[in-house]
């Protein structure tokens, strides 16, 4: 915020910021209905029951504790993240009337800060057009639209905070070297680092790792400390108040800190560390992490293009060494140094930290440009040079970067990275039906009843539904293959249609209505509407009481 | 902060209001007018107490994102989270108030002194320059 906008200025970068937030929100701007992988499912939900049921999360509902109970590494049953990222939910939800879009339109606006905050760092330290440059790649940066979708949501705000405070503690140390402390800054970062940790632990600890080598490659230049110890211990202070009012979440992020192997306990991956990761920038995890082959590959997330430019970006970044040159230096050894930290123990997630990538190699791309066009003013030849670099810029930021957010990126038949406006179309996400019911069983429906589902096409539908009707799902045919019996069954059975006659042959489907007449018949159908159909299950009846239909090809 | 200054943010949100209006209908605006007026204001005037008016609008948000919430969410065990919402933003903002009768921002309509030091910078030539930082 070191460069007062001019009116331009601020013009331009608010309409690429509602441009920004168009294209990143053209997923729920005709289809309301939530999507998402697990993660959103599960970030989704707290926020969502806090405004349903007006008070806040302290133990977590059953529906939620099912999977996530064991998920705070201090206090089971309790919510694993810090609080205050799910409250916005709630705050939001509750004031907007409406259980889906002002969560997901948050969500766009914290999964886009990133873009505003690199305009700004940008801005500051190399002028408007170099901020202007960086927000327009970034906004078109698949990794971090890819994990938006999915469901890392906390984890994306999170590492936006990381530029964010190595920006405010730049300003300090300027202040403070050239002996005219400005004391804000430092205490402002004190309260910026809580809220990373409040958004989520990566952020924070990648926050620390840059802020640490930032200070280190000053201690170098500067030969002095570049910070006032009085200072720094208020702001410790201000940081330990702020962060030990979540004790519980507080606990899981120390306890999980001095866990080997931790998150997920592969402790055989831990204690077998993969040194030869070090020699490569990041190399792909041999087994599946739940993430496309695509989301490792330098070419598809960033364009190759970019690659002569980042490399020179850094070079320039290396021989000028200014305090804004080693800042940027600190946080793209910062990336390497958390991206790699599988090999000190702590992983297995490192790939997820992949995804603040962008974050400092496309300012680096754009400085790479910003000072090949400064050299070329110097040359005879920089009435052809200058506008030539600014054109293989916007060329290739539109034709690859741009076309790559809004239409895919196919090799061959195969699209490799998918585009923004058709993610979670179709069948990928719940559909109107199964919300409505959903609503009707949270209505309807006492709180500590389950529900059995049948037709529910996957597990993640069915947590879906167990969200929305804030009630355990069970799911069976066709997600575990078989159907239940009437001892499987919950007091409450749902029987769902609306998915499985897209993508059921006939055969199947009339299995799945003969199975129902069959078993269903003598129990109370409390909701029908839209091919789902929901039965208060009479326990009295067992299955030798009833003709029970076999049929091997229904699966 | 000048008339003028009012005008162009007046512009800016009410640019940002109809645009969520056109996209997401009175859900739409809602939210987002819910997001400037808890998550951005309360922390605004706080911070505006010690920084310039451009750094008070930019940091005030990613510290209302997790102050704020962080509020509600200890209130709320004793109000519920409605309840919660607005008397979070009403402590807020009389805090924001007091702080500003026991504070006056010397800052005010300035730039403040770290960020005129970058002002040098601004010409690309100087970059290929000696210089101390």
């Amino acid at each position: 915020m070191g460069k007062k906008l001019q009116n331009y200025q601020l013009a331009v970068i608010v309409v690429w910021m509602l441009f920004t937030f168009w294209l990143w929100s053209t997923p729920y701007q005709e289809n309301r209905m939530p999507y998402g992988e697990f993660d959103a499912i599960s970030h989704w939900e707290v926020g969502d029951y806090m405004a349903t049921t007006n008070k806040p999360i302290l133990f977590l509902p059953d529906y939620i504790s099912l999977r996530y109970g064991g998920d705070n590494a201090f206090k089971a049953n309790t919510l694993w993240y810090h609080p205050p990222y799910h409250t916005n939910f709630a705050v939001l939800e509750s004031v907007g009337g409406d259980r889906i879009l002002p969560t997901y339109m948050m969500n766009t606006i914290l999964s886009i800060a990133f873009v505003l905050i690199l305009f700004f760092i940008m801005n500051d330290l190399f002028g408007f057009y170099a901020g202007i440059g960086t927000a327009i790649l970034a906004s078109f940066s698949p990794r971090d639209y890819m994990v938006y979708l999915w469901g890392q949501w906390p984890e994306r705000i999170s590492y936006a905070f990381v530029g964010l405070n190595l920006l405010i503690f730049y300003f300090y140390v300027n202040s403070y070297l050239e002996k005219r402390e400005e004391k804000k800054y430092l205490l402002l970062l004190g309260i910026f680092l809580a809220v990373t940790m409040y958004l989520h632990p990566m952020g924070f600890f990648h926050s620390i790792a840059a802020l640490g080598v930032f200070g280190i490659l000053l201690l170098i230049k500067e030969k002095k400390l570049p910070f006032s110890f009085k200072t720094a211990s208020f702001a410790a202070v201000i940081f330990l108040v702020l962060i030990t009012i979540f004790p519980y979440q507080t606990g899981s992020v120390v306890v999980q800190l001095f866990t080997k192997g931790s998150e997920s306990g592969t402790a055989a991956q831990a204690n077998s560390p993969d040194y030869g990761r070090l020699f490569y920038w990041f190399k792909e995890p041999d087994r599946n992490v739940g993430v496309p082959s695509s989301y490792f590959s330098f070419s598809y997330m960033n364009g190759l293009w970019t690659l002569p430019f980042l490399i020179i970006g850094i070079i320039f970044c290396l021989m000028l060494r200014k305090r804004k040159h080693l800042m940027m230096l600190a946080w793209l050894i910062s990336l390497y140094i958390v991206i790699h930290a599988d090999v000190i123990g702590k992983g297995p997630f490192v790939h997820r930290s992949l995804s603040a990538t962008a974050h400092i190699f496309i300012p680096l791309t754009v400085i790479g440009f910003y000072y090949l066009i400064m050299f070329s003013s110097k040359l005879k030849i920089k009435k052809f040079a200058m506008p030539t670099l600014v054109a293989i810029f916007l060329i290739f930021a539109i034709m690859f970067n741009a076309k790559t957010a809004v239409y895919g990126l196919k090799e061959g038949n195969t699209m490799v990275v998918s585009p923004l406006p058709l993610a979670y179309d179709g069948l990928a996400r719940m559909n109107q039906a199964q919300y409505n019911a959903a609503d009707w069983i949270l209505k309807n429906v006492p709180p500590n009843e389950n529900i059995t589902d049948v037709g529910v096409l996957d597990l993640k539908r069915a947590r879906w539904i167990a969200g929305v009707s804030q009630h355990i799902n069970i799911p069976y045919a066709p997600e575990t293959q078989f159907f239940p019996t009437r001892a499987n069954m919950t007091n409450y059975v749902l029987v769902d249609y609306s998915d499985i006659k897209y993508v059921a042959n006939q055969d199947t489907i009339n299995y799945f209505l003969q199975w129902e007449a069959a078993l269903m018949s003598k129990d109370q159908l409390a909701y029908n509407k839209d091919d789902i159909h929901i039965y208060k299950v009479n326990k009295a009846i067992t299955d030798a009481d009833l003709i029970i239909p076999q049929n091997e090809t229904a699966k | 902060m000048k008339l003028s200054e009012y005008k162009k943010h007046g512009v800016i949100i009410l640019t940002i209001l109809a645009f969520s209006t056109i996209l997401f209908g009175i859900t739409g605006l809602k939210t987002i007018a819910a997001v400037l007026l808890f998550f951005e204001l309360p922390f605004y005037i706080i911070l505006r107490n010690w920084f310039n008016e451009d750094e008070a609008i930019f940091y005030s948000f990613f510290v209302g994102i997790g102050a704020y919430s962080a509020f509600v969410y200890h209130i709320s065990f004793f109000t519920g989270i409605k309840t919660a919402i607005w008397t979070t933003f009403g402590l807020l903002v009389f805090f924001g108030i007091i702080i500003k009768r026991i504070h006056p921002n010397k800052n005010q309509g300035q730039t403040s002194q770290s960020q005129d030091s970058l002002k040098h910078e601004e010409n690309l030539g100087q970059d290929q320059q000696p210089s101390d930082n």
